[in-house]
């Protein structure tokens, strides 16, 4: 089997700890992805549904805590994020306005 | 490595050949597009502007107006005034001299005695510049002459992981062919200006970047706005981006890895530069793609996630998406799928020289799909309302 076939979700830079999802996943899916300049894959169990091309935690982001994704800080956390959850609007705050995403889709 | 092109007096070179029949105001749109509708080998644009402006705002206007005719795809301007306007038919004729040498013919419609009268003299004088431009052959030229946009609209994640690279690794091998590239959109650089600060050339350069992104931030605070409140968008949330900082992040890989050698203000003209370079643009992709054409871009390639009919009237706008989804549902609009690479079947590389063919086909003759459906929508942008 190609290796490269079973990821399904994509880890930018191997600083971030969001990565994003390559195809819908559900709770209880595995999503494998390859840390970045290695040839180590990684699997992180999502708890629950992440739409195509989303973004889920991949290891627990305390509250307050950067959201890393290419590497650099996109915002804040507004409550703690388990490992496996979906990383959108409503638990992210942005970082320079501060504003309050949740709602605004 | 080479190209066929047009030739201009000015020096410059042209990747297409049409007579522009431009509206100085917005009272003269409706005489430019029917004068446009009576020969074939014009294009117009519905100019909303032109009046009631001042200060930075008018010259934002003239300068997409004196861009525009001076744009080297355009062989030669029929200008339609209206006589009363903010931006007169002899202001812009000057902006456009300052630019370039190439036919230039004006209609006033107050003085000519209306609509009809206006469109009849337009329509001949048109006539005739159809005649002539199509005399014009392609010569080889060096695609370091080339100048292109970059453009980004209706972004969704696939944007900056699978199809802004791609763009990015073609502006990256026009740069080191000698040729230029143009990074826009300011508001998408909010978040990632530290990253695109460490490659420009010079500090002041730099400075440039933290400046415009201020500004820009600033423009919205001083009417009581947050410029957050719009960017990112209702799609783009849906799609999976969550904050500004992270649509910059994947906005500034257009502009691939070189280094930046200038900071361009909105539409002016990009005379002598070769690299890099940021052009101070909203992110209303209308508006950011019609400054790059009037800084001199013969062409754009523009990425969407969502998919976008965006064109432009006087340059071709490609069309990429790294959504396969996205690509399934709106080839007709869309050019190139480059999400070949998200899924491990092609190599980003294998897709960026792809990209670079697909550019100097459309550069040789080729129509976009914009093109063929004739998107050419645009805007201007506004630095406040009308007087």
């Amino acid at each position: 089997m190609n290796e490269i076939k079973k990821e399904n979700a994509l880890l930018i830079d191997a600083k971030d700890n969001v990565a994003v999802a390559l195809s819908k996943l559900e709770a209880g899916d595995r999503a494998v992805y390859l840390i970045p300049g290695t040839d180590q894959y990684c699997v992180t169990v999502i708890k629950e549904t992440i739409p195509i091309y989303h973004k889920f935690s991949i290891r627990e982001i305390r509250k307050n805590g950067e959201i890393l994704k290419y590497g650099e800080t996109i915002g804040t956390a507004n409550s703690v994020i388990e490992e496996g959850r979906h990383v959108h609007l409503h638990n992210v705050l942005d970082k320079r306005g501060q504003l309050v995403l949740e709602g605004r889709a | 490595m080479k190209f066929w092109g047009y030739r201009r007096p000015d020096g410059r070179v042209g990747i297409r050949n049409n007579v522009l029949i431009m509206p100085t105001c917005v009272c003269a749109a409706d005489a430019a597009r029917i004068a446009s509708q009576n020969v074939k080998g014009t294009v117009t644009f519905h100019n909303q502007n032109g009046c009631g402006q001042i200060g930075k705002d008018f010259e934002m206007t003239m300068d997409i107006e004196a861009g525009y005719a001076a744009n080297p795809n355009v062989y030669g301007t029929v200008l339609i005034g209206l006589g009363c306007e903010e931006h007169q038919v002899h202001l812009v004729e000057a902006a456009i001299r300052k630019r370039t040498n190439k036919p230039l013919v004006s209609f006033v419609i107050q003085e000519v005695g209306g609509t009809i009268k206006a469109v009849e003299l337009a329509t001949r004088a048109a006539l005739q510049m159809v005649r002539e431009a199509s005399a014009c052959m392609r010569e080889e030229c060096d695609v370091s002459e080339l100048i292109l946009g970059t453009n980004c609209g209706g972004s969704d994640p696939t944007s900056g992981i699978a199809a802004n690279v791609v763009m990015g690794y073609v502006s990256d091998k026009l740069v080191r062919e000698g040729g230029t590239s143009i990074l826009s959109e300011t508001p998408e650089l909010i978040g990632a200006e530290h990253i695109l600060a460490a490659r420009a050339v010079t500090e002041e350069i730099g400075n440039r970047i933290f400046e415009i992104t201020r500004n820009f931030e600033d423009h919205f605070k001083n009417v009581g706005y947050d410029v957050r409140e719009g960017n990112p968008s209702p799609g783009n949330f849906e799609g999976g981006i969550t904050t500004l900082e992270e649509k910059s992040l994947g906005c500034i890989k257009k502009g691939g890895h070189s280094p930046i050698v200038a900071v361009i203000d909105y539409a002016k003209q990009i005379d002598n530069i070769h690299g890099l370079v940021i052009m101070d643009t909203e992110s209303h992709d209308p508006s950011s793609v019609a400054a790059m054409a009037a800084g001199g871009a013969q062409l754009c390639i523009f990425s969407s996630g969502r998919g976008t009919p965006s064109g432009n009237p006087i340059i071709p706008v490609i069309k990429i998406t790294g959504n396969r989804n996205t690509w399934e549902k709106m080839k007709d609009n869309i050019d190139l799928d480059t999400s070949a690479m998200l899924f491990g079947e092609k190599a980003m590389e294998e897709l960026g020289e792809e990209l670079f063919e697909e550019m100097l086909s459309v550069v040789n003759g080729k129509l976009t799909k914009q093109e063929i459906l004739g998107c050419t929508e645009m805007a201007i942008g506004r630095l406040c309302n009308y007087t």
